[in-house]
């Protein structure tokens, strides 16, 4: 799972462009919207497309906000549909 | 048709032109269009916005969003760029093509008016503006436009921003007739008195020379403070630039 938290977070830096924030600085459990990374809507449908692309797991309309809580629910999720 | 106008603050960005540098006519004599010197920063672009932004996006926000430049004078904005997006619509049609997820980034980014919708949202600016691909006339019609706005507004400015990506070989179509696609944005302050330029639509005569996009044989030719006239090609005949 590690490794697959590390790979999630270097697909959100890429992914979204956020040139000025490093994997070190987001940590597995911190919120990505609002007071977290400060994530979007948009960036959400970005992260679902690169998910996709990347790991080929699609999210349809599922509980959308507790996979996108942190880094590490977002693994896990993958984890789970990709198994 | 002849346009008797005025331009003035002329701003120009290119990644092949060093920020730091002196708009001269030399900096159009021989380019190296291919060359890296700067890199657009959309500085005057939220951040969270920023990171969205195309490079041309943000090339065209820094030539009309800096402190040399007097955008509040502006009354009415004319954006003009012949090929636009492109990059992101082959991006889009590419995904389409091999049946692949579509960025929402990319796609919202995409449409000929991007950069100015994201400059009437970053100025709160509600003055009217609009959107213009003309083909290799792309400047000149971008002026006629204005002249039809100051007719009909004598004491305003329009501020014109002319901007271009490089094409990529794919996409290049007029490379056979010559024209080199070039990255770059000029915005300038475009009224109606004291007029300085003078362009004839469907002139008559031999063109200089078509190497260069017409924004760009523009500015080489008016930078040199010109006394001989320059015929640039039009879409089915010629333009021709004199100085006033």
């Amino acid at each position: 799972m590690e490794k697959l938290i590390a790979e999630v977070k270097d697909l959100i830096i890429e992914t979204l462009n956020l040139e000025d924030v490093s994997a070190d600085e987001i940590g597995n459990e911190d919120p990505l919207f609002d007071e977290g990374l400060g994530l979007d809507s948009i960036d959400a449908l970005e992260i679902g497309v690169a998910i996709k692309k990347s790991y080929g797991v699609e999210l349809k309309g599922e509980d959308t906000d507790t996979h996108f809580a942190s880094v590490t629910a977002l693994a896990q999720f993958i984890e789970s549909r990709r198994a | 048709m002849k346009l008797d106008l005025r331009i003035d603050h002329l701003t120009f960005r290119a990644p092949w032109v060093d920020e730091d540098a002196d708009l001269t006519a030399d900096l159009f004599t021989k380019p190296d269009l291919k060359a890296s010197l700067s890199k657009p920063k959309g500085k005057a672009a939220p951040m969270g916005t920023r990171r969205r932004m195309t490079p041309v996006s943000k090339m065209v926000i820094d030539a009309a969003l800096n402190d040399e430049f007097p955008v509040d004078e502006m009354d009415y904005g004319v954006f003009s760029s012949r090929h636009g997006e492109a990059t992101q619509k082959a991006t889009l049609a590419e995904n389409v093509l091999y049946r692949e997820p579509i960025s929402p980034t990319i796609f919202s980014q995409s449409v000929h008016n991007t950069s100015a919708g994201l400059f009437s949202i970053f100025r709160k600016c509600r003055k009217p503006t609009t959107s213009i691909a003309a083909g290799k006339q792309t400047l000149s019609t971008a002026l006629l436009e204005s002249h039809a706005y100051l007719a009909d507004h004598p004491n305003a400015k329009v501020m014109v921003v002319a901007f271009d990506e490089m094409l990529q070989p794919a996409l290049n179509i007029d490379k056979d007739c010559g024209e080199t696609s070039a990255t770059y944005a000029l915005a300038m302050m475009v009224s109606r008195d004291n007029p300085n330029l003078s362009v004839q639509l469907n002139a008559e005569g031999e063109a200089n020379d078509f190497e260069l996009p017409e924004t760009l044989q523009f500015l080489r030719w008016w930078l040199a403070s010109p006394t001989d006239s320059l015929v640039t090609p039009g879409q089915n005949s010629l333009v021709a630039w004199q100085a006033v």
